[in-house]
């Protein structure tokens, strides 16, 4: 293996595949990147087994190969090097990587590429493809919403749904939920449910940064994982396995009635939370919801800390109402609507609350409020 | 702040309590051998333990004992009002007043000599006071820590007062029997004369690694120290209690599952009450069985949302007691039941759960299921509130008891000194 390319990406490719590489993981070849020369560039990838990630560089390549290096090590010596041309060779028999960049000749050990586990290979799976921007709001829209508890491990992935051309996320905690609906540019006939680590998914706005274009969303024909991928060539990817299990029957948490209906500034209703909730400390983050006829009143008190209390003007239909949630919910509720206007709906203080853009129905938000004693 | 030099540390406790009350309000009691109880002698009156009678003793036997003696249903409300105001007469001598039960309480006189004269006048005050103002006898002991002046009470008994001086502490303490130190029950005891300890001065004698192993490392530590007089508690006003419990005692039987459920549903609706009266709920429940021979095993399990729902406890407490069981198959009988809630937490706040169905929604609060136990118990403890704790209750617990200590007793046992929470 011989080639050349820039540090500054080389490094910036190391940075993100790294993320799928555990510092404290069992099988020392899974500290390794795997280093593999293509015909479009050299192709980077980490893996922890669960999540995997892979990233093309450009590179000017005079001889093929393949070996795996210490992800830490190389990824912080590139980090170092000065703007100018990197070279790497392999020597094969002592599995020795040299680096030579400006005044630098560096040699680094490196173990056989055939010790790398094996890529799962997504060939032969079924395919949808999106436009990558839309995936990637779809994904920071709902992913504050999965859980971290590993006790129920169905609700620390996302629910993938596709059906009828249509992929809708869902993410879900148990406290709150999140929904996307996407439209899928081709291959609208296939249908799933698929289960996705909220972590894999996360790693995508990183591992794609910079790329444009399409997104293809590809599962294995076993359902066990799960492969993204941006350009044409495939020059980023983040594989997954899937979670097994079955995601609840979210649809029936999503409140269909609603006795009291709000419109108001999604910009000064997300500043006002903000503020008020400074005041939100306790065990749940208590922020007081009074929905009245001409606007909101918001509060929040925390013993020892003080109080706060504010009121905006807001289109209010059906009844008054006071309600009381985790500030914290609403806030990342707000920050995922990308409209002027939102809309709260309310049926009751122990009721599921909706928010969701009005006239729109590609995306809601359905928090369950907090109980306080009276 | 006491000064560590000064024996200013009351331990107030009032004799023979219920029995007092009882021939208080019946004088044609007083001077009679008296019982509380029934079926089991609660309390007796100082006439009654002249025969030999004890709390806890079947009243066939007392009656056998004592065939005058009178025995009385229990005046509960009014042990819990006249307890009541003896603390208060404590509170008028000084603000440092922890009750530590019904009827007992340690108080800190220091700083008060100019008010009230010396912790010893203070004494005689206390007792001339309850005397005269309520009718009872109380006994005072003052010494320079909480643990001497409680053994000195108890040899006040009945109705006097021993002070103990600082420069005469071992010299008063190590005569005295084990028994009256605190923490030495039927098991100690019969540990420690087994090996010939038999004075607290013979337990200072031996030596810690030996009293650690003979009595286990925290009993031995505690026993040890308090023998040479080393207690360094204050007097706490504002006990915040770490966790509520309630056991029971089965006599020798076999764990069935209707014996595990009646029993650790009765104490879960105990301890789960009184977590909800004090606005409380806990995550670690820990759950205590005890077999014959006074082997016992502890299962514990820590929630990550907290609990105070009586039937949620009960579930979990069954589900810890099966799985103790389970591990020591050999153990045919139990003997006692237990169960605790800790690690508790302000209730007056709950995030409620989305209805997503999922198999392990049971036991959370929140969720709908949750909701409902929360709202039954609302009404079973507003119910209780107004007709008592036996107006109401579940089945299984209702119509599986008989011959159990009545339940205002237990209730006045529990409502000792440490409060659970902020709203007390």
């Amino acid at each position: 293996m011989r080639l050349t390319c820039q540090p500054a990406t080389l490094s910036q490719a190391l940075q993100t595949v790294s993320r799928a590489i555990s510092t404290r993981t069992t099988l020392p070849i899974l500290n390794n990147v795997l280093l593999e020369t293509t015909s479009s560039g050299l192709a980077l990838t980490g893996t922890n087994l669960e999540i995997g990630i892979k990233k093309l560089v450009e590179a000017e390549i005079s001889d093929e190969g393949s070996t795996t290096v210490p992800a830490r090590l190389l990824t912080d010596f590139v980090g170092t090097l000065p703007q100018q041309q990197l070279e790497l060779s392999l020597d094969v028999a002592s599995q020795t990587l040299s680096l030579r960049c400006g005044r630098f000749d560096t040699h680094i050990k490196c173990i056989e590429a055939d010790e790398f586990p094996p890529t799962p290979r997504s060939d032969e799976g079924d395919t949808i493809k999106l436009p990558l921007a839309e995936l990637l709001a779809g994904i920071e829209q709902t992913q504050m919403a999965a859980s971290t508890d590993e006790a129920r491990p169905v609700l620390t992935g996302e629910l993938l749904q596709i059906e009828g051309g249509r992929l809708t996320i869902v993410a879900t905690d148990g406290h709150r939920l999140a929904e996307r609906r996407l439209q899928v540019t081709s291959g609208d006939g296939l249908e799933a449910r698929l289960i996705v680590p909220a972590r894999a998914l996360g790693e995508l706005p990183r591992a794609f940064r910079g790329d444009s274009g399409e997104a293809q969303i590809t599962v294995s024909q076993a359902r066990n994982q799960i492969f993204f991928r941006t350009g044409s060539t495939g020059s980023s990817e983040v594989t997954s396995r899937l979670i097994d299990g079955t995601y609840p029957n979210y649809a029936q948490v999503i409140p269909n009635k609603s006795s009291t209906v709000v419109r108001v500034d999604t910009g000064e209703l997300n500043q006002t939370v903000r503020a008020v909730s400074l005041f939100a400390r306790d065990s749940a983050n208590v922020l007081r919801i009074k929905a009245q006829a001409d606007g909101l009143a918001l509060s929040a008190t925390t013993n020892e800390v003080g109080d706060s209390r504010a009121e905006l003007a807001a289109e209010v239909e059906g009844n008054e109402i006071q309600i009381a949630f985790n500030a914290r919910y609403v806030l990342d509720a707000l920050a995922s609507v990308a409209a002027e206007q939102v809309e709260l709906r309310f049926d009751g203080p122990l009721s599921p609350g909706l928010i969701r853009i009005p006239d729109h129905d590609d995306y809601l938000y359905v928090i369950m409020p907090v109980r306080v004693a009276m | 702040m006491a000064r560590a030099g000064e024996a200013t540390i009351l331990h107030a406790d009032l004799d023979a309590f219920y029995a007092s009350v009882e021939q208080l309000l019946d004088p044609s009691l007083s001077g009679r051998a008296v019982a509380v109880g029934g079926g089991v002698v609660l309390a007796a009156s100082y006439e009654a333990k002249a025969f030999g009678i004890r709390a806890g003793m079947p009243g066939w036997r007392a009656r056998r004992l004592c065939p005058d003696l009178r025995f009385v249903g229990g005046h509960f409300h009014d042990y819990q009002r006249l307890g009541d105001q003896v603390i208060d007469v404590l509170r008028d001598f000084t603000p440092l007043v922890e009750r530590i039960s019904i009827d007992e309480a340690f108080l800190d006189v220091a700083g008060t000599e100019h008010l009230f004269g010396s912790p010893g006048e203070i004494g005689a005050a206390i007792r001339r006071r309850v005397r005269r103002e309520i009718g009872l006898a109380v006994s005072v002991g003052v010494a320079r820590t909480k643990h001497l002046a409680k053994i000195a009470s108890q040899t006040a008994k009945p109705d006097g007062l021993v002070l103990v001086e600082p420069d005469r502490e071992l010299e008063f303490l190590h005569p005295l029997p084990v028994e009256l130190m605190w923490g030495v029950g039927h098991v100690t005891l019969a540990r420690l004369t087994s090996v010939g300890i038999r004075t607290i001065g013979d337990l200072a004698a031996t030596s810690d690694p030996v009293l650690r192993r003979m009595l286990g490392r925290a009993v031995g530590n505690k026993l040890g120290s308090l023998a040479t007089n080393a207690d360094p508690r204050r007097i706490e006003t504002t006990r915040q209690v770490a966790s509520v419990g309630a056991q029971s005692a089965l006599g020798r039987r076999r764990p069935t599952s209707g014996l595990l459920r009646s029993t650790l549903g009765y104490l879960a609706d105990r301890v789960a009450g009184r977590l909800r009266a004090a606005g409380r709920s806990g995550r670690t429940i820990t759950v205590r069985v005890r077999f014959t021979g006074l082997r016992s095993v502890t299962r514990s399990l820590t929630l990550s949302i907290p609990i105070s729902a009586s039937l949620t406890l009960t579930e979990l407490s069954a589900e810890l007691a099966c799985a103790a069981l389970a591990d020591h198959p050999r153990e045919h009988e139990i003997t006692l039941l237990a169960v605790s809630v800790s690690q508790l937490v302000d209730d007056s706040i709950l995030q409620l759960q989305l209805p997503l169905g999922l198999g392990v929604d049971r036991s959370r609060p929140g969720t709908a299921s949750g909701s409902a136990r929360w709202a039954v118990d609302r009404a079973v403890d507003a119910i209780r509130d107004r007709f008592g704790r036996d107006a109401v209750g579940y089945a299984t617990v209702m119509f599986s008891e008989g011959g159990r200590v009545p339940e205002a007793f237990r209730q006045l046992a529990e409502r000792s000194g440490g409060r659970l929470g902020g709203q007390g």
